[in-house]
């Protein structure tokens, strides 16, 4: 006789349910960790990604940044290429647990705290950065990241991640 | 232990009715103190720590603490307290009605109590000993968000329904003790620069801040604060269009033949630069504007003393940080560059100060506070 209480519809509505959570957690789940970033980060960040490398320097009072960082994570879960998004939060060092917390950073793969000089690290980055945020380097496996103040424009962002 | 907030390097500075230089900040610990000079900074008291319980406060960058000094003995000190979700804040103030030997409990300046943003307050008593406390609001971007039609706190902060967020202002007449209504000065302005302030020849306080003018131009608008409310003017024509934070604030300064000096931060024609420009009275562009002598110049701020201009701003060259000063004697028809200080530490902007010894730049590096006087 059938029961929409047997065991086993019950198993199977189980599964269906820690399913849609482990979903749901996946999408919204910011990363555990906040990574310290320095003076060095950035040499090492190119140099020892096997996949394309996004990486989005941000502030805390950076209105624009989490759109910015919700359109370059939606054209790269459509992309092939399994590129890592890392955000590193400019103003962020001792504020590692606000930042965990803080959903707009739940796409990102590395999310890091940067503590230094930050004039030093914007010049290093790139000595055309200014300052504003937020500032998006895409850089490829081999060859020279490239540079945008804001969102980058989609197909710049489509044709990154096709090569 | 838990990690602790980085303690930024970020001061304000104000000359005291008595001529002594005060300066307010955060401290290695991370604690507010504030400190004076009889002798513009080449000696300094004993730093006075000031309780505000558990308050955090923003010192980096284009945040910072606060000072001004008003009639009968009152001294006020703001700051930033980021609360606890992303992009919020209140403005919290500590008043001294003994000339800064005792400084209250903090205290919330606005009305509004919504966890939203109020940040990057600027203050100024006028000649009156009206205190204007102005600051960056996003009450009417929630406003319109709902409006709308976002129901969650996410829809409303991507809304695009309002551009930027709001300059709001309040008066105080008692030196803090209590204030009058949270009003507002301006729709859409930018959301992270710093809002300048001037003494107006009347005796009143103007006020420059980055704004977001139609369809999405992030240049800057003017205005005078109290009296009757007249619409703020645009003040810079850049014709910057970006969706981004620069984190640049302007700077601005009277001029002896009437008017305004102002320096700010933009991208014309595809070129960025720190600019400046005279303005009328009413706020308007006038005459020719020109780029500072330094192609990596930030955050400069502006003074003057009668018709001494001063320009001082911060430049990195990959090794170290100048200290660089654009100075003119004749209210801003010539001007010739002056090297100030170098320093390969950790560093804030440059603040400008005018003294009744003339014009002063404080700069503060991890290491000191350096006070360098302008020469005419």
């Amino acid at each position: 006789m059938y029961s929409p209480f047997s065991p086993e519809r019950r198993l199977r509505l189980l599964f269906l349910i820690g399913g849609l959570f482990a979903s749901v957690a996946t999408a919204f789940a910011a990363p555990t960790t906040v990574l310290p970033f320095g003076m060095e980060t950035w040499k090492e960040l190119g140099q020892s990604s096997s996949r394309p490398l996004v990486v989005v320097f941000s502030t805390t009072d950076c209105g624009h940044c989490p759109a910015v960082i919700d359109s370059l994570a939606q054209e790269m879960r459509k992309s092939p290429a399994k590129a890592r998004l890392t955000v590193v939060v400019m103003d962020g060092a001792g504020q590692e647990k606000l930042l965990r917390a803080d959903r707009h950073y739940r796409h990102a793969d590395f999310l890091y705290a940067f503590d230094g000089d930050g004039m030093a690290l914007r010049f290093k980055v790139n000595p055309e950065w200014r300052g504003l945020t937020p500032y998006v380097a895409l850089i490829p496996v081999t060859g020279a990241p490239r540079f945008h103040t804001g969102a980058p424009p989609p197909d710049v962002v489509r044709g990154f991640l096709r090569h | 232990m838990a990690p602790r907030a980085k303690a930024g390097l970020s001061i304000g500075a104000a000359v005291s009715p008595a001529g002594l230089l005060w300066i307010v900040g955060l401290n290695q610990d991370g604690k507010l103190f504030v400190q004076s000079s009889k002798d513009p900074g080449a000696t300094w008291n004993e730093p006075q720590l000031l309780d505000i319980g558990e308050d955090k406060v923003a010192a980096d960058g284009e945040n910072r603490p606060k000072i001004a000094f008003g009639p009968k003995q009152q001294v006020v000190i703001s700051y930033t307290q980021p609360l606890a979700k992303p992009y919020t804040g209140e403005i919290r103030m500590l008043r001294s009605e003994d000339g800064g030997k005792s400084f209250s409990s903090p205290f919330t300046v606005h009305r509004d109590r919504q966890m939203i943003t109020h940040r990057f307050e600027s203050l100024a008593f006028d000649r009156n000993g009206v205190l204007h406390t102005v600051w960056i609001d996003k009450r009417d971007q929630v406003l319109a968000a709902q409006k709308a039609g976002a129901l969650s706190e996410k829809a409303a902060a991507k809304s695009s329904a309002y551009a930027g967020a709001a300059i709001y202002r309040n008066e105080s007449r008692d030196g803090g003790l209590s204030f009058g209504p949270d009003i507002k000065l301006a729709d859409h302005s930018c959301e992270c620069c710093r809002i300048a302030l001037a003494p107006t020849p009347e005796g009143g306080v103007a006020a420059m801040w980055r704004h977001v003018f139609e369809p999405n131009i992030r240049d800057h608008a003017f205005a005078v604060l109290g009296g009757e409310a007249k619409a703020p003017v645009r003040a810079s024509f850049d014709g910057w269009k970006l969706d981004a934070c620069p984190h640049h604030g302007p700077g601005l300064a009277p001029a002896a033949q009437g008017g305004y000096h102002a320096v700010w931060f933009g991208d014309k024609g595809g070129r960025s630069a720190v600019r400046y420009g005279r303005l009328g009275a009413d706020g308007t562009p006038q005459g020719a504007v020109q780029e500072l002598p330094d192609p990596r110049a930030e955050h400069a701020d502006v003074a003057t003393s009668g018709r001494q201009v001063a320009i001082a701003w911060r430049s990195y060259d990959g090794t170290q940080t100048q200290l660089r000063a654009w100075v003119s004697a004749d209210d801003g028809a010539n001007f010739v560059l002056r090297e100030l200080a170098a320093s390969k530490e950790e560093n804030d902007h440059p603040r400008m100060l005018t003294t009744p010894d003339g014009i002063r730049v404080l700069w503060r590096t991890a290491k000191e506070i350096h006070v360098l006087p302008i020469l005419p």
